[in-house]
């Protein structure tokens, strides 16, 4: 039985940069065997990716994902931008999804780019793909979305971001019947990608 | 009991089969009920069908229960009939025992709780009782097959209950609709609607049509009158 | 007798004298037992309700589909604060996919002191969690359950309607508001400076 739905992936864009958090449980089973799991993936400069899935299936895929991009900057000279990595990375789901090794991922892609600006984009494993102001993955998805549909506004700073995270993962802690203690967070923006501190259920 | 078939193939008749207990059937029908300041009409259609076949196009669904309170139910048609005749039975015994007739609202909650009674085994009917309240003013209730109850000034049940309750939402509840200003409907005006909803319903719902039968309630008594569908 | 007997007829073809048919008595209690306990409930003719039950929804003899469908509430709340205990919730009633009623009255008004409801739904608690503290005053406390109340509609389709927002105190319980959601969401919607997305 997969632990898909019992990882949690949240996301958020505003105005000037797109902020991802995951939880950092890798369980297997009843147990949980590490919780400093790194989920979130970079993959160039301005674009990274949160993965949620079986274990394998994670790192294996985002991997795949992120040295294609590379290799897509080396060949061409010039970078696949939010959009288009988005659904180069569709694409990929869609056509294992159908070969006989699909992968069980579920995925946020966040990134910057100079026209368009922050993007976040939800990602489920059928390869369904989403551009989204905010969006979570996992049964802490449910608890969290009320909140963001309450909290977000297209003009928050990344303070403000972050806070709206943190509510997020303090609902996780306090009514999600799963342990996901910590959560690490990633902002990309104009400047680049800056891992923020972790959430965890001991601060604040 | 020794399912034969199972047990001793070698005994079963060709062609022979175990009927599996169904208790319920689906007899279709539609009732469309509207309650104004000093009336209430309702009006079901009289086909009585099962699958693809027709029993009858001439059933009254409709059952006047007292000089002021109507009953429409549909659904089950067996469980239609041990419903109503317990209820009768019921307002009968109040009647002995207190002396007056029963209102509508002590029908409607007494009705909630014979649903409930049969919690577990639920009749298959779906009722709409609609009348004159203690004030004269005209109210609907309706129900779901165990028993919640709501008061309503407008109600549409049955088989095209589906269909015909968006229309009336449109029409009489002015539902999401600005600027509208809410004007008491006259017994005329809900008359005309409900023929109106009963031809459209007829028209997509093979187990609507024939004809409506329609009670009109009002304190000077009870009015009936009969309208056509399409018989197809 | 005795072949039939020994044949175990009797268990299959009702061969019991007219008498018998005293039984129709035993019927007629078990249709009536609640004309004089109106709490009572029949029991029904088979064992286990629940998967009896389901079976029956089904199809009947001609293959028409059968679907008892009972009216589902979804979204209700109730927190305590210092300010006394309040309830909200909403009044959307569901059977199946067919939206049964948006005006149902979910909380029962038993008299000046007690209300009844009980379901919560995630999508409120989020709302509910991240804003609650003991020392909301009235007006917050209002407020909150209704927003909480609200995202659950926005999120969640089986709940919808009318938002109602019950306040209790040591003088009793008051209604304090009933609002349409689709209007509370434009509401909402123009507060973050938002028209329509």
């Amino acid at each position: 039985m997969s632990n898909i739905n019992l990882q949690c992936l949240l996301g958020i864009q505003c105005n000037d940069f797109v902020m991802i958090a995951a939880d950092q449980s890798n369980s297997h089973s009843i147990m949980v065997m590490k919780d400093d799991e790194e989920k979130i993936y970079k993959i160039s400069d301005r674009l990274v990716m949160g993965v949620i899935g079986d274990s394998g299936d994670t790192t294996q895929f985002a991997e795949y994902i992120a040295k294609n991009i590379q290799l897509y900057k080396m060949r061409n000279g010039y970078e696949l931008g939010p959009t288009a990595a988005a659904n180069f990375t569709r694409r990929n789901l869609a056509e294992y999804l159908r070969s006989s090794t699909p992968y069980f991922v579920n995925l946020l892609m966040g990134g910057y780019d100079k026209e368009n600006g922050p993007e976040l984009y939800f990602m489920d494993y059928l390869a369904s793909s989403v551009k989204v102001p905010f969006a979570a993955h996992g049964f802490g998805g449910y608890l969290s979305l009320s909140i963001m549909d309450r909290y977000h506004k297209k003009d928050a700073t990344e303070d403000e971001a972050y806070e709206i995270l943190q509510m997020c993962v303090k609902e996780v802690h306090k009514r999600l019947f799963v342990s996901l203690p910590n959560f690490q967070v990633t902002v990309v923006n104009s400047d680049g990608i800056k891992v923020l501190p972790v959430i965890s259920s001991g601060a604040k | 009991m020794l399912g034969l078939s199972e047990n001793f193939p070698e005994y079963a008749l060709p062609g022979g089969k175990q009927a599996r207990f169904e208790p319920y059937a689906d007899n279709g029908g539609s009732i469309v009920a509207i309650a104004g300041e000093d009336y209430a009409v309702i009006g079901a259609d009289t086909r009585l069908s099962t699958g693809f076949s027709i029993y009858t196009r001439e059933q009254k669904k409709l059952f006047q229960l007292s000089d002021r309170t109507v009953l429409g139910a549909t659904g089950c048609w067996c469980d239609t009939l041990t419903l109503t005749r317990l209820l009768k039975a019921r307002m009968q015994m109040y009647e002995h025992e207190h002396n007056k007739s029963m209102t509508t609202p002590a029908v409607a909650q007494m009705l909630s709780t014979m649903l409930y009674y049969k919690r577990f085994f639920p009749y298959y009917v779906s009722n709409v009782l609609a009348g004159l309240d203690g004030d004269g003013k005209g109210c609907v209730y309706s129900y779901d097959p165990i028993g919640h109850c709501e008061r309503s000034n407008y109600r549409a049940g049955g088989s095209a209950g589906a269909q015909l309750q968006p229309l009336l939402d449109n029409q009489i509840g002015l539902k999401n609709m600005q600027n509208v200003t809410e004007a008491p409907l006259p017994r005329e005006k809900a008359l005309a609607l409900l023929k109106d909803v009963f031809i459209s319903a007829a028209e997509r719902d093979i187990y609507t049509g024939d004809s409506i039968y329609i009670l009109i309630i009002t304190a000077n008594g009870i009015q009936e009158e009969k309208f056509e569908l399409r018989k197809d | 007798m005795a072949l039939v007997d020994l044949c175990r007829l009797d268990e299959k073809i009702n061969l019991k004298p007219a008498s018998s048919i005293a039984s129709l008595e035993n019927d007629v209690i078990g249709y009536s037992q609640n004309f004089i306990n109106s709490a009572q409930l029949a029991s029904p003719p088979f064992a286990n309700p629940i998967e009896t039950l389901a079976q029956f929804n089904s199809k009947d003899e001609t293959g028409k589909d059968i679907k008892i469908q009972f009216d589902h509430g979804t979204t209700t709340l109730g927190f305590r604060y210092k300010g006394g205990v309040l309830l909200a919730v909403d009044s959307r009633a569901t059977g199946g996919q067919f939206i049964g009623s948006q005006t149902m009255k979910k909380i029962v008004e038993i008299n000046d002191y007690l209300l009844g409801c009980t379901t919560i739904l995630f999508y409120a608690f989020g709302v509910l969690d991240s804003g609650y503290n003991w020392d909301l005053t009235d007006e917050e406390a209002q407020e909150l359950g209704r927003r909480a109340i609200y995202h659950a509609t926005h999120r969640d389709a089986y709940s919808g309607g009318i938002i109602r927002v019950y306040h209790i105190s040591d003088k009793g319980w008051v209604n304090i508001s009933n609002e349409d959601c689709s209007e509370l969401h434009y509401k909402y919607q123009e507060q973050k400076g938002l028209k329509d997305e």
